[in-house]
C-alpha cells in the first residue's frame, strides 16, 4: 500500500463512520455525497466497509491468553537425547493439552514407550495422584486390546511428573476424521471398539472423564485404542465437597477461562456435576455424531457457546446433516446424548449391542459403503443404487423404503415434540470473552396450538425458600437455578439455589448494606443485582457476579445500560439505555461488538421501556423486529403495551394490554412468544401485589388471587415457569396498660395485617386491617371485643385518627383515584373528602384543638411536605419546608414531629420536630438499628416530651423515644421477637401495638398447562 | 514492598520525564513479570483452562507498580510497555511454530490434543504483526489501540485512559483498524 497522507486517512475514516452509521438503503447516497468524485476515496472506503463487513470475530479475542503460554512454553519441554530417569527421549511426537508427548525409549526394558509430561501440579496432589496409579493400573491389567496400557507413572530427578504407556503406531482418530470421510460402516465399527474399551472399564469401576478424538488412535490394522484412562481424573479441577453439587459446579469453571475440549463435555461435566459412566457414553455419542456428520453436535465461536449448547440445546437430528441416516442410528446417538442421565443409555454395553445389531443390519442390506461427510453429504440415493440393482440392492432398496415409511410414520411425532420445545425456548447463546456477554431471545411467530391466553392458566406453587426472610428472587432463563437474596440479623445476602435439589449455596456473604433487585443475565451465567451502601434505593449501583465461578468478586456494571439480547444472527445486541439525567429510556441496537449503536426509539419518564433493570427486548425470529414492554401512566395508574420496532423501515406498531391499570409494577417480563407480559402489581384499587398476566388479546388474568404480595416475575426462557417472591404479614394488636407494667396482651386473633391505629377519646381503638381480604378501617374495644367496621366497599382505607371531640374520623383513601385524606363521622358515615390533586396525600392527624388535619403531600414522587388542611374543609396550605413525611403532633398541641430528609443522596433520616409555638426546628439523628423508612410511624409521649420510634437492635422491634430535651433515647417496651408496625399511645398512656411477622419467600409458579 | 517494585516504579517515574535509558531496563523487568505471571496463571488454572485475559497484565502492574507514587501517565506507560512486550511475546511464538510446521516431523504417532484457546484464535498473528507495522505507518494511534485491545486485552474504557483518548475514539478508530487490518491480512492469504 502506497503512503498515505494523514489528511487522507482521516478523510476515509470519517466517510466510513459515517457510512456505518446509515442504513444500507441511504449508505450509497451518503457515499456519492461525501466523496464527491474522488472515485479513490469510495473505493477505499468502499472496501473497508465489505471487510468490516466480512470480520465477523475477527481479532475480537485478546491474544494475550495465549501469551502465556508461549511465555513459559519453553520451560516445558525434553530435548531429544535427552534421559528422564530410564528413559530416552527419541523424538517429540506431540503437544497434548497436558504437556509433551515424546517417542522414548525404555532403556532398561529395550522397549519402546510413549511418555507424556504431566503438569506439576499433579504431583503436589499425592492422594490424587495415588488414586490414579491405581486406577491406570487397574485398567491396565484389564488387558483389553482396545485399551492402551500404561507402564508406569512416575516422577523425573527433577521432579517432573510423567507417565509412559503403550507406544502406538497410528493416527488419531481426529486425524482420521480430517484426512478423508468415514464411511458409516467405519464409523460404526470404530463406535463398536470405542464402547467395547468402556465396557471393561466401566465394569472394572473405571470411567474415562475425557473421550475425545484426540484420545482414540488407530492402528493401521484398523484396531483402536483408548487413551488416558482416568488421566481426567487427575487433573480435574478439586471438588471442594463431593456431597454438595452445588459447589463442583462453582469450582468448574470462571469467567474469561477458555476451557479445553468442551465439545466432548456431557452436560453433568459441563455444569461441574459429579461423573459416573454415563460421561463416556455421553461422550462417545459426541464421537459417534462427529464421525458420521462431519461435526460435534454442539458447537460455537467459543467454548462457553459450546458449554451452553450442551446444557441447553438440543442436537441437530443426523438426517438433517447427512442424508439417508438410518433411522436406528438417529435414535442411537439420540440416546446416548440424553441431557438426563436417567435417560441415556444405562451401561455402554447396552449401546455396543445395539450399534452391533445396527452394523448387521447394514452389512446385510448394503452393497455401496456410502461416504458420510461434510463434504460429501450424498449417500448414493436410493435410485442410484437401485440402478445398481443386485438382489442385495434391492433388498436395501426395500428395506430403506421400509425405513423410510417408518421414519414418516414416526417424524411428525418426533418432529412435532420437538418443536413443541424449541418454539417457546429462548435460544441462548453465550460468549464469555472480555466484556462481550450476549443473548438471543427469541419469539415464535403466533402458534395457534398455543394460544398466547393460555401462560400459567393452571399452575403449580411450589415454595423455593421456607425461612421467610427472602427479599428478592430470580430464576435462570434455563429455569435451572434460582438465585435470591435474604435477610438475616440485618445483613444481606445472595444465595443459589438449584431448583431440583436441596443444596442452598452462598454466593455473597452478608453484609450491611441493602441490595435493590435481582436478575440473571439472559444466558444464565451471571447474577446481576442492584446493591446500595447505605439502603437508598435511589444510589443503588448495579453489580454482576459470576453464577459460575467461587469467590469471583462483583463487578458493577453500567447502570445506564440494561441486559442485551442478540439478535438470532449473533451479530446484533438490542437493549434499553436510561438516562438519570434526562429521565429518559432509549431503545438501542449495536453491533454484536457494541459498536454502530444506534437509537431507534426514545420514551421520557414516567413513559418507560420495561420497567426494571431486568427487562430486555427480544428479538423476532427473522431479526427483522425487537420488542418490549412499554409502560405508561395515568391518574389512575400505569399501564402496559407491547412496543414492536420493524428494523428495516423503523416502523412503531404498540399493541396496548388491558385497560387494566396498575400501581407499584414491578418486573415485567415479556413472554417468549411476545404475546403477553406477566408481572407483579397492585391493580388499581386492590390491597395486594399479585401476579398477572396480559395477553395482546386483550386478556388479563390473575395468576395469584391471595392475601399476599408478591414481588417479581422473572420467567424462564421457555416461559412456562416463573419466579417471584411472596409476602405474608400475619400481625396482631397488642396492649400494654399503663401502671401494669407486666406482659403485653394480644387483643386480636385474626390473620392477615393490622395497619396503623389511633385511638379514640371514647377508649376505643381504630385501626385498618385488610385481614378481609381489603384494606378497611375498624373500631373495637380494648379488650378485642365490639369489632365495628367503619369503611366498607371503598377501595383502600388507612390511618384513622380520631378528633379530640370524638366526632370526626380522618383517614387516607384512594376512593376517587389516588390516596386523599378524608373524614367520615365517628359511625364511618357522611365521607367527605378533604384533599384533591394529581398526587398523593396521606397520614392525617387531628391537631389536638380539633380544628385541623396534618398531613403529608407528595408534591412529587420524591418530594414529602407536610400541609394542613381545615378538618371542616378548605385550601391546604404548607405548614413546613423541606423534605418531611409522617406528621405525628404531640397531645399538648405544641409540637409536631416527622421524618426528615435534606433530599440529597445518602443523606439519612432523622427525627425533626419543630414547636408550633416559636416554629424552631430541632433534628436528631438516631441509631443505625431504626428502620429509617418514610414508612415507619412517629408517635409522641403521652407526657408531650418525647419523639417514640422503632427501633430494631437485636434484631427485635422495641419502642424507643428521643426527647425533644435533647438526652439519649430511651428504650419502653421490652418485647423479645416480633416486628412492630404501627403503635400509638392512649390519653391515659396505654399503649397498643400491632405487632408480628412479615414472612417473605420465594415461590415458583409453574404452568401446568390449562 | 518488593525491589522489584520499587525499582520498577522509579524507571518508570524517570522514564516519564524523559529518562530514555529508564526504559531499556525497565523492559526486561516488566518482561520477566510477566512470563513469572504466565507461568503462576497456568499452574494455577487446570488443564484446559487458560488464564483470563486481562488478568495478566494487569496483575503484572499491581505487583510492579508501588501505586502510591505513581500518576496515571506512568499506569498508562506501564500498560504501553506491556502490551508491546505482549504482542512481541506472541509474534515471537507464533513464528516458532510456523518454522515448527514448516519443518514438520514425520511421525505418524501423535497424541495432539486441540486447544480450543488456539481454535478461537484461529488468526494468523505474523500475518497481523506485519499489517499493524503498516498500519502505524498511516495511523500510529490506530496500531497502539489494537496493541492494547487485542494484544493486551484492555476494555475499550482502559485503552481510551491509556491513550488520554475518549472511548468513543477508540470505539472509531478500533472498528476502523479491525476492517483495515483485516483487508490487509485477508489479501495476504489471497496473494
Amino acid at each position: 500500500m502506497s503512503k498515505v497522507s494523514a489528511q487522507y486517512w482521516q478523510q476515509v475514516k470519517d466517510v466510513f463512520e459515517g457510512a456505518l452509521q446509515r442504513r444500507d438503503a441511504e449508505r450509497s447516497e451518503f457515499l456519492d455525497q461525501a466523496c464527491a468524485g474522488d472515485s479513490e476515496l469510495r473505493r477505499e472506503v468502499e472496501s473497508l466497509l465489505k471487510s468490516h463487513e466480512e470480520a465477523g470475530s475477527f481479532m475480537e479475542v485478546p491474544a494475550v491468553a495465549s501469551a502465556a503460554e508461549s511465555l513459559i512454553g519453553e520451560q516445558n519441554k525434553l530435548r531429544v537425547g535427552q534421559v528422564v530417569n530410564h528413559y530416552e527421549i527419541l523424538a517429540a511426537i506431540g503437544e497434548g493439552g497436558m504437556g509433551e508427548v515424546y517417542l522414548a525409549k525404555d532403556t532398561v526394558l529395550g522397549r519402546r514407550v510413549a511418555l507424556k509430561l504431566l503438569p506439576e501440579y499433579v504431583s503436589k496432589d499425592p492422594d490424587r495422584l495415588r488414586r490414579f496409579k491405581q486406577e491406570a493400573r487397574t485398567a491396565s491389567t484389564l488387558s483389553h486390546p482396545n485399551v492402551c496400557v500404561v507402564h508406569e507413572i512416575g516422577q523425573s530427578d527433577d521432579g517432573r511428573p510423567f507417565i509412559t504407556m503403550e507406544y502406538i503406531e497410528g493416527v488419531t482418530l481426529r486425524q482420521r476424521m480430517q484426512d478423508r470421510p468415514m464411511k458409516l460402516n467405519e464409523a460404526i465399527d470404530i463406535a463398536i471398539q470405542i464402547a467395547d474399551a468402556l465396557t471393561a472399564a466401566h465394569e472394572a469401576g473405571i470411567v474415562h472423564r475425557d473421550i475425545k478424538p484426540e484420545n482414540i488412535i488407530i492402528r493401521r490394522d484398523g484396531y483402536l485404542k483408548v487413551l488416558d484412562f482416568g488421566l481426567a481424573k487427575l487433573t480435574e479441577p478439586t471438588r471442594l465437597n463431593t456431597n454438595d453439587s452445588m459447589s463442583t459446579l462453582l469450582v468448574h469453571s470462571s469467567p474469561g477461562m477458555v476451557m479445553g475440549t468442551a465439545a466432548y463435555m456431557s452436560p453433568e461435566q459441563a455444569r461441574g456435576l459429579p461423573v459416573d459412566e454415563h460421561t463416556d457414553i455421553w461422550s462417545l455419542g459426541v464421537v459417534l455424531y462427529e464421525m458420521v456428520s462431519g461435526q460435534p453436535p454442539f458447537t460455537g465461536p467459543t467454548p462457553t457457546d459450546v458449554v451452553v449448547a450442551i446444557v441447553e440445546k438440543e442436537q441437530k437430528p443426523l438426517s438433517e446433516q447427512v442424508e439417508d441416516v438410518p433411522y436406528e442410528l438417529e435414535r442411537i446417538v439420540r440416546k446416548a446424548l440424553r441431557k438426563d442421565t436417567d435417560q441415556r443409555y444405562q451401561i455402554v454395553k447396552e449401546m455396543a449391542i445395539d450399534l452391533r445389531s445396527l452394523r448387521r443390519d447394514i452389512e446385510i442390506h448394503r452393497s455401496v459403503a456410502p461416504n458420510l461427510s461434510e463434504h460429501d453429504k450424498s449417500f448414493p440415493s436410493r435410485s442410484s443404487s437401485a440402478a445398481v440393482a443386485t438382489g442385495t440392492d434391492r433388498a436395501w432398496d426395500t428395506n430403506a423404503r421400509e425405513a423410510a415409511r417408518a421414519t414418516v410414520v414416526e417424524a411428525p411425532l418426533v418432529r412435532k415434540k420437538r418443536w413443541g420445545t424449541f418454539a417457546v425456548i429462548l435460544v441462548a447463546g453465550v460468549v464469555i470473552a472480555g466484556a462481550g456477554f450476549w443473548v438471543y431471545k427469541k419469539f415464535s411467530a403466533p402458534d395457534t396450538a398455543n394460544p398466547s391466553s393460555s401462560h400459567f392458566r393452571k399452575v403449580n406453587v411450589t415454595k423455593v425458600t421456607t425461612n421467610g426472610n427472602a427479599l428478592f428472587a430470580s430464576i435462570s432463563p434455563d429455569g435451572k437455578y434460582v438465585a435470591y437474596i435474604k435477610s438475616e440479623g440485618g445483613k444481606e445476602s445472595l444465595w443459589l439455589r438449584q431448583v431440583e435439589g436441596a443444596g442452598h449455596l452462598q454466593v455473597l456473604p452478608p453484609i450491611e448494606g441493602h441490595y435493590y433487585g435481582l436478575a440473571f443475565s439472559p444466558e444464565g451465567n451471571f447474577i446481576y443485582y442492584g446493591y446500595s451502601e447505605t439502603g437508598d434505593s435511589n444510589v443503588s449501583e448495579i453489580y454482576k457476579v459470576p453464577v459460575l465461578g467461587a469467590g469471583a468478586p462483583p463487578v458493577k456494571v453500567n447502570l445506564e445500560d440494561g441486559p442485551t439480547s442478540f439478535s438470532h444472527a449473533g451479530n446484533r445486541v438490542a437493549f434499553v439505555r436510561r438516562s438519570l439525567e434526562s429521565r429518559t429510556d432509549t431503545l438501542v441496537i449495536a453491533n454484536a461488538d457494541r459498536t454502530n449503536e444506534q437509537n431507534l426509539a426514545s420514551r421520557k419518564w414516567p413513559d418507560r421501556f420495561s420497567w426494571e433493570m431486568s427487562t430486555r427486548p427480544a428479538w423476532s425470529e427473522d431479526d427483522q423486529r425487537v420488542a418490549l414492554p412499554l409502560v405508561n401512566s395515568d391518574a389512575n395508574g400505569f399501564f402496559i403495551s407491547i412496543y414492536e420496532m420493524r428494523l428495516a423501515d423503523r416502523t412503531e406498531k404498540i399493541t396496548p394490554l388491558s385497560a387494566q391499570h396498575f400501581q407499584e409494577p414491578g418486573v415485567i417480563s415479556l413472554t417468549s412468544d411476545a404475546r403477553g407480559v406477566v408481572l407483579s402489581a397492585r391493580a388499581q384499587g386492590a390491597s395486594f401485589q399479585q401476579l398477572w398476566y396480559l395477553g395482546i388479546d386483550g386478556s388479563a388474568r390473575t395468576i395469584t388471587n391471595d392475601l399476599s404480595d408478591y414481588r417479581g416475575a422473572f420467567l424462564t426462557a421457555d416461559s412456562k415457569s416463573l419466579v417471584s417472591v411472596q409476602t405474608q404479614v400475619l400481625s396482631n394488636i397488642w396492649a400494654l396498660t399503663k401502671g401494669e407494667g407486666g406482659d403485653p396482651t394480644q387483643i386480636t386473633s385474626g390473620v392477615g395485617r393490622y395497619f396503623d391505629m389511633g385511638w379514640a377519646p371514647d377508649g376505643k381503638v381504630l385501626y385498618a386491617s385488610d385481614a378481609s381480604g381489603n384494606a378497611d378501617i375498624y373500631e373495637m374495644a380494648l379488650n378485642g371485643t365490639g369489632v365495628r367496621q367503619l369503611t366498607s366497599g371503598m377501595k383502600r382505607n388507612y390511618a384513622p385518627s380520631v378528633s379530640p371531640d370524638n366526632r370526626f374520623v380522618v383517614f387516607h383513601s384512594n376512593r376517587s383515584g389516588i390516596f386523599q385524606i378524608w373524614r367520615m363521622d365517628r359511625d364511618g358515615s357522611n365521607p367527605v373528602q378533604l384533599t384533591t390533586g394529581n398526587s398523593e396525600s396521606n397520614w392525617p392527624q387531628v391537631s389536638p384543638d380539633g380544628k385541623y388535619v396534618i398531613f403529608q403531600h407528595f408534591e412529587s414522587a420524591a418530594s414529602g411536605t407536610l400541609w394542613k388542611v381545615p378538618i371542616e374543609g378548605g385550601q391546604p396550605i404548607r405548614i413546613a419546608e423541606g423534605f418531611a413525611v409522617r406528621p405525628a403532633i404531640s397531645p399538648d398541641g405544641k409540637w409536631l414531629a416527622f421524618w426528615q430528609n435534606d433530599g440529597q443522596p445518602n443523606s439519612r433520616w432523622r427525627v425533626g420536630v419543630i414547636s408550633l409555638e416559636d416554629g424552631k426546628v430541632r433534628t436528631f439523628g438516631l441509631a443505625p438499628t431504626v428502620p429509617v423508612q418514610w414508612d415507619t410511624p412517629l408517635r409522641w409521649t403521652p407526657d408531650s416530651q418525647s419523639v417514640a420510634y422503632i427501633d430494631s437492635r437485636g434484631g427485635v422491634d422495641n419502642i424507643w423515644a428521643q426527647p425533644t430535651a435533647g438526652t439519649s433515647p430511651k428504650q419502653l417496651t421490652n418485647f423479645t421477637g416480633s416486628r412492630i408496625f404501627s403503635f400509638d399511645w392512649s390519653r391515659e398512656g396505654d399503649l397498643i401495638a400491632s405487632r408480628g411477622v412479615i414472612t417473605s419467600d420465594v415461590v415458583l409458579i409453574s404452568d401446568v398447562g390449562r | 514492598m518488593p525491589p522489584a517494585s520499587q525499582n520498577v516504579t522509579a524507571l518508570l517515574i524517570d522514564w516519564g520525564k524523559g529518562d530514555k535509558a529508564a526504559l531499556d531496563q525497565l523492559v526486561p523487568l516488566v518482561y520477566e513479570e510477566l512470563r513469572r505471571q504466565a507461568a503462576r496463571y497456568l499452574r494455577r488454572e487446570r488443564v484446559g483452562h487458560t488464564l483470563q485475559t486481562t488478568a495478566l497484565i494487569h496483575e503484572a502492574y499491581l505487583r510492579l507498580i508501588d501505586q502510591r507514587n505513581v500518576h496515571w501517565q506512568n499506569r498508562a506507560q506501564f500498560f504501553g510497555i506491556a502490551a508491546q512486550l505482549m504482542r512481541r511475546i506472541l509474534v515471537d511464538y507464533a513464528r516458532t511454530k510456523k518454522r515448527a510446521k514448516r519443518g514438520g516431523s514425520d511421525v505418524r504417532v501423535s497424541f495432539t490434543d486441540i486447544k480450543i484457546g488456539e481454535k478461537v484464535q484461529d488468526l494468523d498473528v505474523v500475518a497481523l504483526d506485519e499489517a499493524l507495522e503498516r498500519l502505524a505507518e498511516i495511523d500510529e494511534q490506530q496500531s497502539k489501540i489494537v496493541e492494547l485491545r487485542f494484544f493486551s486485552g484492555l476494555t475499550v474504557e482502559e485503552t481510551a485512559e491509556v491513550l488520554a483518548i475518549s472511548p468513543a475514539t477508540v470505539k472509531r478508530d478500533w472498528s476502523v483498524a479491525k476492517a483495515w487490518l483485516h483487508r490487509e491480512i485477508r489479501g495476504d492469504k489471497q496473494e
